[in-house]
């Protein structure tokens, strides 16, 4: 059966009145550590979360370390058996001996995200699918593992493994990052900081054969969307988290 | 000292009397096999170099290689194997034991972004392990999870701050770290660019229909104006992005690095910063347009 989560980061996402068929709340971002949520923001969101019967994750981004100590701080309040999905080896360098409900999440697992991947020959295709990777995780204490929607299949069906057991974020599929933001926006000339998003169309091709998705750019990252959900997904693939709440009637099941 | 680390190449391996003569303490290169180009070293598409401004960025014989590791081998000149690709198949071990082991076990050292593969390498002879910048490590608490998995030298992403480079180096004086200098074609950070670079058409980052946008990232630029603090660290070493470039600009590129290394008469970053641009100009015949990331 499959659990349908949404991204959040402030309270007032919740507010959204059209989340029927969500049962969890995945509070976070994965590329700006400027941007985590506080100890007061996590501790009111948990409670409108409770009220609405819906479970959360923390989702932590990459972490430079003027955030580190904060972002640990905070995290460390956070009861032990709380999900957390950990983006920077070096947090759960720092929790693996308090919290034990980890997830490995999409920026540490390398699989191709080009738009232009199902034009490529069958050797670029899916190369990430490496037992010895994910074994080397669960080995960790991972027991989950997140990936993007790209628009190619998941798995090499010769070598997928029901022992690893997956996530799926969509529609925003990150193909790249920028992390010299992160000093305080010194050097910096996309703020994360600002409450206003910045997501610019910076690339669309009238040749859709070659470039079917739209490039689009918002912080501090690349992105396109891929709307469309497999419907039949392995039994592996057990979660789907849904980027943006506002985007939620946009997803199509295939 | 802080060492210079050069790029090794095919196309480099004619010049590498002149580059050591010039400098030049120790190499990285890579090695594909053609047959199976999707497992192999670092390569993020197959057509990456289709400018002839470019050469191959890969040794392709496996005695080609062999013959030169020996050769810097003879002037006590180390050689690092980059190993650093992001995705691997599930072929990949097998190519490993089958082609690798040998090259594994006389070169120095192996680059590698791949933290399961860490123990695999070691395993099969590796003298030591550097964690590539593909790695992307932020922080201290990174830099000791890649340590307890085998790691004595750190790669350091672009985007971390000199003043932070510095503090790395000081908290953790059992290992050797490496700064990325020169040659930055990247304006994402390197472990966490899931694109494909120049196949079948440009670059997303240099697409020119994109590029007025993308430019809004700010490149790193040189860093050459970022070395005052740097040299002081003698566990910083100086890394030369490049392989597969022009020979000639790797060359300069070496003598560069060494003659402001040498220079210990400067005491203050103004009058080295001033210098270091005197001995750019001398060298690449261009005026330092200060449009870099340049740290303050």
């Amino acid at each position: 059966m499959i659990e349908y989560c949404i991204r959040i980061e402030k309270a007032q996402e919740l507010e959204f009145k059209n989340i029927l068929g969500i049962s969890r709340i995945y509070l976070g971002n994965e590329t700006c550590p400027g941007r985590f949520p506080t100890k007061a923001e996590i501790t009111k969101i948990t409670k409108i979360a409770k009220f609405k019967e819906l479970k959360i994750t923390i989702l932590t981004p990459l972490i430079t370390n003027n955030y580190f100590d904060s972002i640990c701080k905070t995290i460390k309040t956070l009861p032990a058996t709380t999900e957390i999905v950990i983006n920077d080896m070096g947090l759960f360098n720092a929790l693996k001996d308090t919290h034990h409900n980890l997830i490995l999440g999409r920026l540490l697992i390398p699989i191709k995200k080009d738009i232009r991947m199902d034009i490529t020959n069958d050797y670029n295709r899916l190369t990430f699918f490496n037992p010895d990777f994910f074994n080397f995780y669960l080995e960790l204490g991972f027991n989950r593992f997140e990936i993007d929607n790209v628009q190619y299949s998941y798995f090499d069906t010769k070598h997928e493994s029901d022992e690893f057991i997956f996530s799926v974020y969509l529609p925003e599929i990150i193909t790249n990052i920028q992390t010299n933001h992160c000093n305080k926006c010194k050097t910096s000339i996309i703020c994360p900081h600002k409450e206003k998003e910045i997501t610019n169309i910076i690339y669309k091709d009238d040749h859709k054969e070659v470039y079917p998705y739209e490039i689009f750019c918002k912080r501090n990252y690349i992105f396109y969307r891929n709307y469309v959900v497999n419907k039949t997904l392995k039994n592996n693939i057990n979660r789907i988290i849904i980027t943006n709440i506002y985007e939620l009637d946009k997803i199509i099941f295939k | 000292m802080n060492k210079i680390l050069a790029p090794l190449y095919p196309a480099l391996t004619p010049f590498i009397s002149e580059i050591i003569e010039n400098g030049a303490n120790s190499f990285y290169y890579g090695f594909i096999d053609l047959g199976h180009p999707s497992i192999t070293t670092r390569r993020q598409s197959y057509n990456r170099y289709s400018s002839t401004n470019y050469s191959e960025p890969n040794f392709i014989d496996k005695n080609e290689i062999i013959i030169t590791i020996h050769r810097l081998k003879s002037n006590n000149i180390n050689t690092f194997l980059v190993f650093n690709e992001h995705y691997y198949n599930n072929g990949v071990s097998n190519f490993i034991e089958d082609y690798l082991t040998n090259i594994i076990e006389l070169s120095d050292a192996v680059i590698i972004s791949n933290p399961a593969f860490f123990q695999k390498i070691i395993n099969l002879g590796a003298k030591r392990i550097i964690a590539s910048v593909g790695t992307h490590i932020f922080n201290e608490e990174s830099i000791k999870f890649y340590k307890n998995i085998g790691a004595d030298t750190i790669v350091i992403p672009r985007s971390i701050r000199t003043d932070e480079v510095v503090k790395f180096a000081k908290t953790f004086p059992e290992l050797d770290f490496e700064y990325l200098i020169l040659n930055d074609f990247c304006p994402f950070t390197d472990g966490l660019c899931r694109s494909f670079h120049g196949f079948p058409f440009q670059s997303v980052c240099y697409y020119t229909a994109i590029s007025d946008k993308i430019g809004k990232y700010k490149q790193y630029g040189c860093r050459l104006c970022n070395l005052f603090e740097i040299l002081m660290q003698n566990n910083i070493n100086l890394k030369i992005a490049g392989r597969g470039h022009d020979p000639e600009i790797i060359i300069k590129n070496v003598k560069v690095l060494n003659e402001i290394r040498a220079n210990k008469d400067i005491k203050n970053k103004i009058d080295f910063r001033d210098f270091v641009k005197n001995r750019y100009i001398n060298y690449f015949g261009d005026v330092c347009n200060l449009n870099c990331r340049k740290d303050d």
